[in-house]
């Protein structure tokens, strides 16, 4: 059996992050959201419904994100979209979000700066 | 597994679990819509058709637990079900039982009027007072189970935990069963609560308690699962 591929640990955060940037841009239900998460970082991040519905559905209940119930197809379907709230808490993650790869970059991209070596 | 299988599994664990069946209702919707339409364009890119569940990463199992431990991570009372089940019986208990006793001294104080001296009562309104006494005793106990019950409701823990909490209520209620008694002389009302524990009424309460417990556990249980069966 093929093992799927597995996002870093560190990415705790992250499809929050994207959620709230890729439904201030357009309303979403939860498939199309996961095709956009992965169409839209060339498939490098993708998310599975087991981390994407858990998160819109306490984004909603935060107040963060607003849906709307509607027929598709003869289906029913959930469409969510970005609150004013939802774009502050958008606004200060990307802030913080930059603040840390900006950070990290900056530790790999020049390993001796500012560092001692240790004799002992 | 198909999706209607599938889709099946994920409901029957959400209730299981106990979160509220609006909630389940409305996820289970959404995931049939997200098989769908995954498999919809499954089909379309590689003539795969059936109703397969092509793109549902996760088990049905490993879906709902997330879903459930994201549910329950959400809210005051969802997260700290452990500390409610042992604090909060008390709380309740004196709450209602205050409740009780300012219903109670507000009623009797407009019957019984000490400044007149003795009087006697008419059969009505020792039929009142009987009433007041012994069924308003009942109060305690229905004001307790009832806000056990939305206490319970907004844990969304499985029913077990309903019980329990409710069968603790019932042992507060029975710790602290009162009785009112009142004194009318010179002038003043005299209104007061007195323990019944572990005299004759502390204990039934204590034992209806727990069969009413018993009872909610058992038919919530066959409600849930006729629902999940029509559905």
């Amino acid at each position: 059996m093929a093992r799927r591929k597995t996002n870093p640990d560190f990415l705790t955060g992250i499809p929050e992050l994207l959620l709230l940037q890729l439904l201030s841009r357009t309303p979403m239900h939860g498939y199309a959201v996961v095709q956009a998460i992965s169409a839209s970082t060339a498939g490098e991040l993708k998310f599975g419904e087991g981390s994407i519905y858990p998160i819109l559905h306490r984004l909603e209940g935060e107040g963060k994100l607003t849906t709307k119930c509607g027929e598709h197809n003869g289906r029913q379907r959930v469409v969510y979209r970005t609150t004013k709230k939802g774009l502050k808490q958008l606004a200060e993650s990307h802030s913080t979000w930059q603040r840390i790869t900006n950070a990290v970059t900056t530790v790999f991209e020049a390993p001796n700066n500012g560092l001692r070596e240790s004799h002992g | 597994m198909d999706k209607a299988a599938w889709i099946r599994c994920v409901k029957s664990s959400l209730l299981k679990a106990g979160l509220p069946i609006r909630y389940v209702t409305r996820t289970c919707l959404e995931l049939s819509d997200h098989a769908e339409e995954s498999a919809e364009e499954s089909a379309e890119e590689s003539n795969v058709t059936g109703g397969e569940v092509l793109l549902l990463g996760e088990s049905p199992q490993e879906l709902s637990t997330q879903l459930v431990r994201s549910f329950r991570k959400q809210g005051f009372l969802r997260r700290i079900p452990p500390v409610l089940l042992l604090l909060l019986p008390l709380p309740v208990t004196i709450l209602a039982t205050g409740v009780y006793f300012g219903l109670s001294r507000v009623f009797l104080e407009a019957f019984i009027h000490p400044e007149k001296g003795p009087e006697e009562f008419p059969l009505h309104v020792i039929i009142t007072f009987w009433i007041v006494f012994y069924v308003g005793r009942m109060v305690v106990p229905l004001l307790s189970g009832l806000a056990a019950c939305a206490i319970t409701q907004r844990m969304s823990r499985p029913w077990g935990w309903a019980a329990a909490f409710f069968a603790l209520q019932c042992w507060a209620t029975a710790l602290l069963g009162t009785s009112m008694s009142v004194a009318a002389s010179e002038g003043s009302l005299t209104v007061s609560l007195e323990s019944l524990w572990p005299h004759l009424m502390g204990s039934a309460q204590l034992l209806s308690g727990v069969a009413i417990a018993l009872f909610g556990f058992l038919a919530v249980s066959r409600l849930r699962l006729e629902q999940l069966q029509v559905e």
